[in-house]
């Protein structure tokens, strides 16, 4: 049996957790980017998610995990689409959210999927074999060091990722099947940075940092022993907290189609992102659904300034344009407009 | 204390203590490999070798060891489908790679410093998780990969780089083996000992009080990641298991600290605010269980926590090489330990975009085109099968396998667009030599700035006094590029020569690379050292004029940016003998100098 080190059981890195949370709550978030010293827990915080993650209902037998509910597009399993037109019942089966780790090295083939090398070695029958895109459909596709992984492939990702299907015309093979997941990157800025018009991609993006403070380094450095000395027990002890948290995200996401925005939250967010100067209107949009999110994991109805703040410079921060004489960080431009916008000192 | 070890201090006693050191590594490394993560190791081949050997002696029979050129392919270095087993079975079988196979063992890796960042992070990712995912070609497996890194760093003393950070912050130890270290001088633990220490490791345990002091002595001496009190800790633990104990001692906390934090120190820590307690000499690591009575089990009260951490200070400091200690001493560094070149990226046949296939065998990361190869040998299918005298099978069904030659096999071919590496040589002596500094700086981040779409790369070289320095090797992370940045040096001699030969060499290793080269120059050219350093306008001047000559030869594009007031007969007559484009600009504007590098990179 192989231990993960449990999500409730990292110190500190709010923000982080709180992006994976509001991605757990609404996938189409548009993914989150980490970016952030070495050691801070980046991996292990993507890599402990799937206690988080409340299993899903998938079609029965077919193997790209398709929801029964869905009315969109689906594949091409026999049988799978049936559930499409709403009026055929369909066998269903519960299945955990996949999370899916991208290996270093992997080649293009075994991302998207292509030939059966089995049959095709054996029998000479040209079948499709689905690749990491399939397996990560309706769950998460984590990607460590995201900004060494070649352009072409980061690419190939990210447009999936966004159209939600992947199209397999390659080696006399033509397949297509949904590939809905929610990609998250991380990077260390120090190894090279990342291609402004693929950041501005990625839905949410954090920085995190190493702890600086010594009493919350040694509740890291003791965490993280006990955890090596004994990871059965260790994951056991956290499990009630992360039940909680997976409990919490579930009921988000029930309470996420009630919450209400406010028009003055509306032209809040626009002031926001045009005092910014963010291109386009994928920052205002996101910045909304993250402000939903986070007003439902707070078991709340209606979004206000408050949760606004709260997610603004994880929505926005990897949207402002480079501006190479302002040595200023872009979470510290953030968070200038918002004081600016809501008034500073903060009052709600 | 300071002032007592300096007065007290004994060469030859510390020199012991160094290689008693040495060999602690390499026994604590014997017994948990894995969680250790490794040592990087600077010796000379000798002493290496002698260090390696040591260590191998120590291991078990589960403990295999395999050593990894700095140059592997992903499947060498991960595995893949072994396709001559998978054609003669008819079904996929994969290959392990050498992390796979040396798990619960060590790879060595000589040369280290060559290692590509892509290598690097492959190696990170197993020293991580202790598995390896492999998802290539076909194949799509799972191996145990508990595996250390013993990586030698060959680059010399002087040189700039060294082995990737991301690498080394994952190794516990960083060993300089001294020369004439002998084996034999040691005492090392036997075989009984080292496998009872194995199955002891994961239940030693650590006392809260030993984890605060190994934080708040981290801290003391400036170590920021937090991977290093974490490695200290599993240092303490197998320190603990090697002498048979269940909990660590003061003597764990301290040979850990001494290896594991020490080298790593980025300041002196500041002098206790009371008296310290005697010195005293850092025993060895398998000294029988009996701690000296003063630090017999400590009460967990404020106090005796200080105290430990002032002695665990204090050995940590004592372990410091001498040549880290003089830097310390003369203030906090600015992350410059933390820098390394990492190595080239890959190149060539093995990434990029695909276009197409061509004959070829499948060896050296180059990758088989499966369908194409299929499709080659689908004709010869009955020819084959009947030289071979297999029966055909029935109308209607197929044949059980397909006959693959080896003359059939196609592999991938790719393109990768090469992009361009900027070099700057800025000239950093006498009085103008900050504002070219600055400009050039400016020029250096408008580049960087503009050029994340394209693979571009900058680099810097200073030379001012007797010498050119390499500040910035080539680079396309801005982040890093600031931190080169800051403070640079200026006034002196101008050693034009030297600058020109600096970056010829710089030039010519990236153009190895497959990158297109382009070289800045921003001097008012009146030099007046030569190439050997040596002050003296003719000669200099002569030099200068030489390495010009070579420069020009080598065929890399230049631009030559001439700072004086006037323009220089000399600057002239340089960039001429370069076949540099001339370029008069008394102020060496940022924006000009990128603009004009770019319409030259544009067009070639």
């Amino acid at each position: 049996m192989r231990y993960v080190y449990p999500f409730s059981a990292i110190v500190g890195q709010e923000e982080m957790k709180l992006a994976l949370s509001i991605a757990a709550v609404d996938p189409a978030i548009g993914g989150v980017m980490v970016f952030g010293d070495r050691g801070t827990g980046k991996s292990t915080a993507v890599r402990a998610m799937p206690a988080l993650l409340p299993e899903m209902k998938v079609v029965k037998g077919c193997r790209y995990g398709c929801d029964p509910a869905a009315r969109t597009a689906g594949c091409d399993v026999q049988g799978c689409a049936a559930h499409l037109d709403g009026k055929h019942k369909v066998p269903t089966d519960h299945a955990p959210v996949p999370v899916v780790d991208l290996p270093l090295g992997a080649t293009e083939d075994r991302v998207v999927g292509s030939l059966d090398l089995e049959r095709a070695l054996a029998k000479g029958e040209k079948a499709f074999e689905p690749g990491l895109l399939a397996r990560a459909h309706r769950g998460f596709l984590y990607v460590d060091e995201v900004n060494l992984l070649e352009d072409h492939l980061v690419d190939l990702l990210l447009d999936v990722a966004q159209t939600g299907e992947n199209v397999v015309e390659r080696e006399g093979v033509s397949v297509r099947h949904p590939a809905r997941f929610v990609l998250v990157g991380s990077g260390n800025p120090e190894e090279g940075e990342l291609r402004p018009q693929l950041l501005d991609r990625f839905g949410l993006s954090v920085e995190v940092r190493t702890p600086l403070d010594v009493p919350t380094r040694v509740d890291v450095v003791m965490r993280r022993d006990a955890f090596d000395r004994d990871p059965a027990g260790f994951t056991a002890q956290w499990s009630a907290e992360d039940d909680k948290l997976r409990r919490k995200i579930e009921k988000a996401r029930k309470h996420l189609p009630d919450v209400d925005v406010p028009r003055a939250i509306l032209e809040r967010a626009s002031q926001l992102c045009l005092t910014l100067g963010t291109d386009g209107l994928r920052g205002e949009l996101t910045l909304l659904r993250a402000a939903r999110a986070i007003t439902a994991l707070e078991g709340k109805k209606h979004v206000t300034d408050a949760q606004l703040k709260h997610v603004a410079p994880m929505a926005l921060r990897h949207r402002l344009r480079k501006n190479v004489l302002d040595d200023t960080g872009s979470s510290a431009r953030v968070a200038r407009v918002i004081d600016e916008v809501f008034g500073a000192p903060a009052t709600a | 204390m300071t002032t007592d070890a300096d007065a007290e201090f004994d060469p030859a006693a510390a020199a012991a203590a160094a290689a008693e050191l040495v060999a602690s590594a390499a026994s604590l490394l014997a017994v948990a490999p894995h969680a250790l993560g490794g040592a990087l190791v600077r010796a000379s081949g000798e002493e290496g070798l002698r260090w390696t050997a040591a260590l191998r002696a120590m291991l078990g029979t589960e403990q295999p060891v395999r050593r990894l050129p700095p140059s592997v392919t992903d499947d060498r270095l991960l595995g893949g489908l072994d396709l001559a087993a998978t054609l003669s079975r008819g079904k996929p079988v994969a290959e392990r790679g050498l992390l796979a196979d040396a798990s619960g063992g060590l790879v060595v890796i000589p040369g280290a410093e060559r290692l590509s960042r892509g290598v690097v992070s492959r190696l990170c990712a197993v020293l991580d998780s202790g598995r390896l995912d492999l998802a290539r070609d076909g194949v799509v497996e799972q191996f145990d990969a508990r595996t250390g890194v013993v990586a030698f760093d060959d680059h010399a003393e002087d040189d700039d780089g060294g082995v990737s950070p991301a690498l080394t912050e994952r190794l516990a130890f960083a060993v300089v083996v001294p020369s004439r270290w002998d084996a034999e001088a040691h005492l090392w633990p036997d075989a009984e000992t080292l496998r009872e220490a194995r199955a002891r490791f994961d239940r030693v345990e650590t006392p809260p009080d030993a984890i605060r002091a190994i934080v708040a002595t981290a801290a003391a001496l400036g170590v920021d990641a937090l991977r290093a009190p974490m490695l200290a800790l599993r240092v303490a633990r197998a320190s603990a298991a090697l002498g048979l104990r269940d909990v660590t001692t003061d003597d764990d906390l301290r040979i850990a600290v001494q290896l594991v934090l020490g080298p790593r120190a980025t300041r002196m820590p500041a002098p206790p605010p009371e008296e310290s307690p005697p010195e005293e000499p850092p025993p060895p690591p398998d000294t029988p269980d009996t701690p000296p009575d003063d630090v017999d089990e400590p009460p967990p009260d404020e106090g005796n926590e200080r105290e430990l951490e002032d002695r665990l200070v204090e050995a940590a400091t004592a372990a410091i090489p001498p040549d880290l200690l003089a830097l310390l001493a003369q203030g906090p560094m600015r992350g410059s330990r933390e820098q390394g070149r990492s190595g080239a990226d890959q190149k060539g046949a093995t990434r990029g975009r695909q276009i197409g296939s061509r004959s070829g065998e499948p060896r050296g990361g180059k990758r088989l085109h499966v369908l194409d190869t299929l499709r080659t040998a689908a004709p010869w299918q009955r020819v084959r099968r009947r030289l071979r005298g297999v029966a055909e099978p029935p109308p209607g069904e197929r044949a059980a396998r397909i006959e693959v030659q080896r003359d059939d096999f196609k592999i991938r071919r790719f393109v990768e667009k090469a992009g361009t590496t900027v070099i700057f040589a800025v000239d950093a002596s006498g009085s103008s030599a900050l504002n070219r500094m600055n400009e050039a700086k400016g020029a250096i981040e408008q580049l960087l700035a503009e050029s994340y779409a394209r693979r571009d790369k900058v680099a810097l070289i200073a030379f001012r006094g007797t010498k050119a320095d390499v500040l910035l090797p080539a680079t396309r992370a801005l982040a890093r590029a600031r931190r080169a940045l800051t403070g640079l040096p200026g006034g002196g001699g101008t050693p034009l020569a030297s600058g020109i030969d600096t970056a010829l060499g710089l030039a010519q290793q990236a153009k190895r690379e497959g990158n297109q080269v382009l070289c800045v120059f921003l001097t008012d050219a009146r030099a007046n050292i030569g190439r050997d350093g040596q002050p003296g306008r003719p000669r200099a001047e002569q030099d200068a004029m030489q390495s010009a000559a070579a420069f020009g030869a080598s065929g890399i594009a230049s631009l030559f940016v001439d700072t004086s007031p006037r323009g220089e007969r000399m600057a002239k007559a340089v960039a001429e003998a370069m076949r540099a484009r001339y370029l008069l600009l008394p102020n060496a504007d940022a924006r000009v100098v990128t603009g004009a590098v770019k319409t030259m990179v544009s067009t070639g």
